[in-house]
């Protein structure tokens, strides 16, 4: 009798366990944007350039690969991105704020990151953010585990299930500006990126203006004059720069809309995928240890000298055998909805791909048509100041 | 003095010719005196007209070579001209002995006037420090060279050769030659002030020429990736000489407002056409939420509908969605497109989740009068109208 007690115990305490490890509390917490309550003087906003995110696909978790689509992850790079800079531009804290290819080294802010995963139900972004004279403000992880009322008509706004993730990690870098960065140090930031631009086209001219400390990071060791004429035509070649990245925009915006509409179905309908596989898993694991430990019980049972446990044994190797049997039916039934979001995955790929490359085509063509031509502006800039330094030395001899 | 004696005829002839002969041998000895002499001055007298033929020859040949700034030195007697200053003026030596009107104080003054006035004008034509200036600075100098040099050839004489000769050679250091006559040395002198500032003012304008030259085409040179070629080479095309540096620069500064322009654009001209597709994809048309899935989108179940708003999706009889020209089609399509109107037996749709309002949508969009009974059809066994 008491062994069949301990043999119940045993499988109380295992189903117990295998229920409460499927215990999972969802939040609708929805993280808003802080604004800085402060005005801003126009000298002290900082610019922010933020970098296509990466898609981290060589960092996909084993469990998630098959959830995870290269082209669609492709796409979300320029999504996630655009996302982010649509929070920081709407914040009101910061001067322009773009998703800028390539270089980030002449803007204020610059904010890179990559995607470590992205379904339905969780975002995680790592992100990185420098300032231009090379100090680091943020380097950490942001996950944001959405409900399926972010995907809700009825309660669902009009922004993106994960705007949370994009509001906090706005807010944390307007934090980081409040509590270390003053006025002065805006300033500076400012000035060094200008001279980092400026040294891009007219390194013969800036290199001198900047040095870097022991630490790494960039100081200001001699400034321009106001009248410097190569720096009023490298002034007027930075305008044409912010016309390129507001160009740039356009390209970003213009995908952004188109993709919205399958991407965000696409998201809603692998929620519920991903939400009945995760569910179906974990009903198949604690099945299965069930089965097991009830066979496990129940062919001791048979063992043991007390008539009720001899009896129920053939019920409780039953029981067992059932547990397992449908532990397997929920996994062919996962694999059914693997397969089902294998093919939303498929079909949103087959529409984003075509808009991925020829977004990048046109990208790369403008980009590479703009670097030709400010390669000519270098070559000008060059012989102009080659000229004047010549026109120097003779008028001192 | 004939002798008186009283001689016969004969003997008288005979003292007669013997003191004829006698005169005649003294004369004879008498002439040949004087002719020796006779030869011995025209033998000097040779040698020194002959010395001065030469002389005067060779100021006669190095005249005409005045006009001509690059001329070569034709005087045998000014082998250590530089060869940095072809158009040096080749001035000539001229003996002292030559000519008696040697630069006196005045002349060498205004020699000198003249050399420095050629070296102002030399040093004026420094601060070009094109190739146009060094040829202006050249000719300046060189005119002003060959304006003094001919006074100072001419009235430096005396010590000419070798004041040129120390001009000449120590024209690029400038420093004074040593001649015995002050004339002479003030004249050298200032010919070597005006031959040393023209050297030193011709090198240093040829080197600031070229230098300013080679700087610029090292910047080019650089800027073209060292290929050795001036990429800004046609700036100066058409005008037929070397443009200045305020020149190049302004036309560098053109050069980059042209670019400018192109840019602007190349820029704009992108703007547009993102635009103008953004205007024919609809940007003002949402269409969140377009699937069809509905309440039997679960698509574990086979055969269950499964509708992605990008296309037509039709699956165990279940919705069609017709295309449209991008392919997709939204809930809230805010277009002006025709509609067609709602058959009697249909209610307001007011009620209607989101597949429904999709056939609703889609039937009255549809021109096909068959295709559209068939949409309103679907729509009736959505809602269970008629069941």
């Amino acid at each position: 009798m008491y062994r069949l007690y301990r043999y119940l115990l045993i499988l109380t305490l295992l189903a117990g366990a295998a229920g409460c490890a499927t215990q999972t509390v969802k939040s609708t917490t929805f993280t808003p944007i802080v604004e800085d309550g402060s005005p801003v003087v126009e000298e002290e906003l900082l610019d922010i350039g933020i970098g296509i995110f990466q898609p981290g696909l060589d960092d996909v978790p084993r469990n998630r690969e098959e959830l995870t689509f290269s082209d669609v992850r492709m796409a979300e790079t320029y999504f996630a991105s655009y996302q982010l800079a649509q929070a920081l531009q709407n914040s009101g804290n910061w001067g322009v704020v773009r998703v800028v290819p390539g270089r980030l080294e002449s803007v204020d802010l610059a904010i890179t990151g990559t995607i470590l995963q992205s379904d339905g139900e969780t975002m995680r972004l790592q992100v990185h953010v420098q300032d231009s004279t090379g100090m680091t403000w943020i380097d950490k992880e942001y996950e944001e585990v959405v409900s399926k009322y972010s995907y809700d008509p009825r309660m669902r706004r009009s922004e993106d299930a994960f705007q949370g993730l994009f509001n906090k990690i706005a807010n944390d870098l307007l934090a980081y500006k409040q509590r270390n960065i003053s006025a002065d140090d805006a300033v500076n930031i400012r000035t060094v990126s200008k001279i980092q631009f400026a040294r891009d086209f007219a390194p013969q001219v800036f290199d001198e203006y900047l040095a870097e400390n022991r630490n790494g990071i960039l100081e200001v060791k001699r400034l321009p004059a106001q009248n410097d004429p190569i720096l009023n035509r490298i002034e007027n070649i930075r305008e044409r720069d912010f016309l390129y990245v507001d160009a740039l925009q356009d390209y970003y915006s213009n995908f952004v809309r188109q993709m919205e509409t399958p991407y965000t179905e696409f998201r809603r309908m692998s929620y519920d995928e991903v939400m009945k596989m995760d569910r179906l898993a974990a009903d198949a694991r604690r099945n299965m240890i069930m089965g097991v430990a009830a066979i496990i019980g129940g062919l001791a049972a048979t063992q043991s000298n007390n008539a009720a446990a001899y009896y129920s044994s053939p019920v409780i190797l039953a029981s067992g055998g059932w547990l397992i049997k449908d532990a397997f039916d929920k996994g062919d039934e996962r694999a059914l909805h693997v397969e089902a979001l294998a093919e939303l995955g498929n079909s949103l790929e087959m529409e984003l791909a075509p808009q991925t490359i020829e977004l990048e085509e046109r990208t790369i063509t403008l980009s590479g048509s703009v670097e030709a031509q400010y390669e000519q502006w270098r070559e000008i800039l060059a012989d102009i100041y080659s000229n004047e330094i010549g026109e120097a030395t003779s008028s001192e001899q | 003095m004939p002798l008186k004696m009283t001689f016969g005829k004969s003997q008288k002839a005979k003292l007669d010719i013997r003191s004829t002969v006698t005169q005649g041998s003294l004369t004879n000895r008498q002439g040949a005196g004087s002719l020796r002499t006779i030869l011995v001055l025209g033998l000097a007298t040779a040698v020194l007209a002959g010395c001065q033929t030469s002389s005067s020859s060779s100021s006669s040949s190095s005249m005409p070579s005045m006009p001509s700034p690059s001329s070569s030195p034709s005087s045998p007697s000014t082998p250590s001209m530089p060869s940095s200053s072809p158009s040096m003026p080749s001035t000539s030596s001229s003996s002292s002995s030559g000519s008696p009107s040697f630069p006196t104080a005045s002349s060498s003054s205004s020699a000198s006037s003249s050399s420095s006035s050629s070296s102002s004008s030399s040093s004026q034509s420094q601060q070009g420090g094109q190739q146009s200036s060094q040829q202006s600075g050249q000719t300046a100098s060189t005119s002003g060279g060959f304006e003094s040099s001919p006074r100072s050839g001419t009235d430096g004489q005396d010590s000419g050769n070798t004041g040129f000769e120390n001009a000449g050679s120590t024209g690029t250091d400038g420093s004074t030659a040593q001649n015995g006559s002050q004339a002479g040395s003030q004249s050298n002198g200032g010919f070597d002030q005006a031959g040393g500032q023209n050297n030193g003012g011709f090198d240093t304008a040829g080197n600031n020429g070229d230098g300013q030259n080679s700087g610029s085409f090292e910047g080019s040179q650089t800027a073209g990736q060292g290929n050795g070629d001036d990429p800004f080479a046609d700036l100066s095309d058409g005008r037929g000489q070397v443009m200045t540096a305020s020149e190049r620069r302004a036309a560098l500064d053109a050069r980059l407002d042209e670019g400018f322009a192109e840019f602007d654009g190349m820029i704009l001209g992108e703007r547009e056409r993102v635009q103008a597709q953004a205007d024919d994809a609809g940007s003002g048309v949402m269409s969140g939420g377009g699937s069809g899935s509905g309440n039997g989108g679960d698509v574990g179940q086979p055969g269950g509908p499964l509708v992605i708003a990008s296309g037509p999706q039709t699956r165990g009889g279940g919705i069609i969605v017709p295309p449209t020209a991008n392919g997709r089609q939204g809930d809230f399509e805010t277009t002006q497109e025709e509609t067609f109107p709602v058959p009697d037996d249909i209610p307001p749709g007011a009620n209607d989740d989101v597949v429904a309002r999709q056939l609703r949508e889609a039937a009255m969009r549809e021109p096909d009068p068959e295709l559209r009974e068939k949409l309103w059809d679907e729509y009736r066994a959505y809602t269970g109208i008629g069941q």
